[in-house]
């Protein structure tokens, strides 16, 4: 199969990349990340542009994070803050844990549901009503 | 016979699996639109950029160099 090592697709771009004595160097996440960060700078958004990628990897290594960061420290941050998030999310959810909201008893249910249906039969009556007004005319 | 893709020659005739330090400096820049200086490259090759025989450098091979140290920085 050909491949254009100008216009690949991630998958071909990280086959291609693996298969290098230097054996598997990179994921496809790796690389959907590097194109995220990279924008239209190594392709058109969609497919990879070795040359240009290169180009990119080359500035990439030379550009540091904050001092002392990573990108593996930028995905551990990334993972905590993720981490937090969901945890504020369920914590919000659970507000009737602590026993203070309870269920309404059992006739007051009922009364309910007999509001409901009553109201439900005064809207259709009425609806019925103006209906009829209307063809009597 | 005809090149394969990978064998196509790209800006200005030159083969990118077999590059000398200055055309790689040279294609990097051009590739990247910033300058990229032929001791740059010598830089990466010292720090363990895989070099081909003759001193050359192959485009794909370097990739690969390159996008596993962005990954280990």
């Amino acid at each position: 199969m050909k491949v254009d090592p100008r216009n690949l697709r991630v998958a071909e771009a990280v086959r291609l990349l693996n298969s290098t004595p230097l054996g598997e160097v990179v994921q496809p996440h790796v690389v959907y990340r590097h194109l995220n960060r990279a924008a239209y700078k190594i392709g058109d958004g969609r497919k990879i542009d070795l040359v240009r990628y290169a180009a990119w990897l080359f500035h990439a290594r030379r550009e540091t994070f904050e001092p002392g960061w990573t990108e593996g420290n930028y995905e551990a941050h990334k993972d905590a803050v993720n981490a937090r998030s969901r945890l504020a999310s369920e914590s919000s959810r659970d507000i009737a844990a602590e026993g203070w909201v309870h269920a309404p008893p059992h006739s007051e249910r009922v009364s309910n549901i007999g509001r409901a249906v009553s109201g439900a039969l005064t809207l259709l009556t009425g609806f019925q009503h103006a209906y009829f007004q209307v063809f009597e005319r | 016979m005809a090149e394969s893709p990978m064998q196509n020659r790209v800006q200005g005739g030159v083969n990118p699996l077999s590059l000398s330090i200055e055309e790689m400096a040279r294609l990097l820049s051009a590739a990247g639109g910033r300058k990229v200086t032929p001791e740059q490259v010598q830089a990466d090759i010292d720090a363990g950029a895989p070099l081909a025989a003759g001193g050359r450098v192959n485009l794909v091979h370097y990739a690969a160099w390159l996008v596993r140290e962005v990954q280990a920085k």
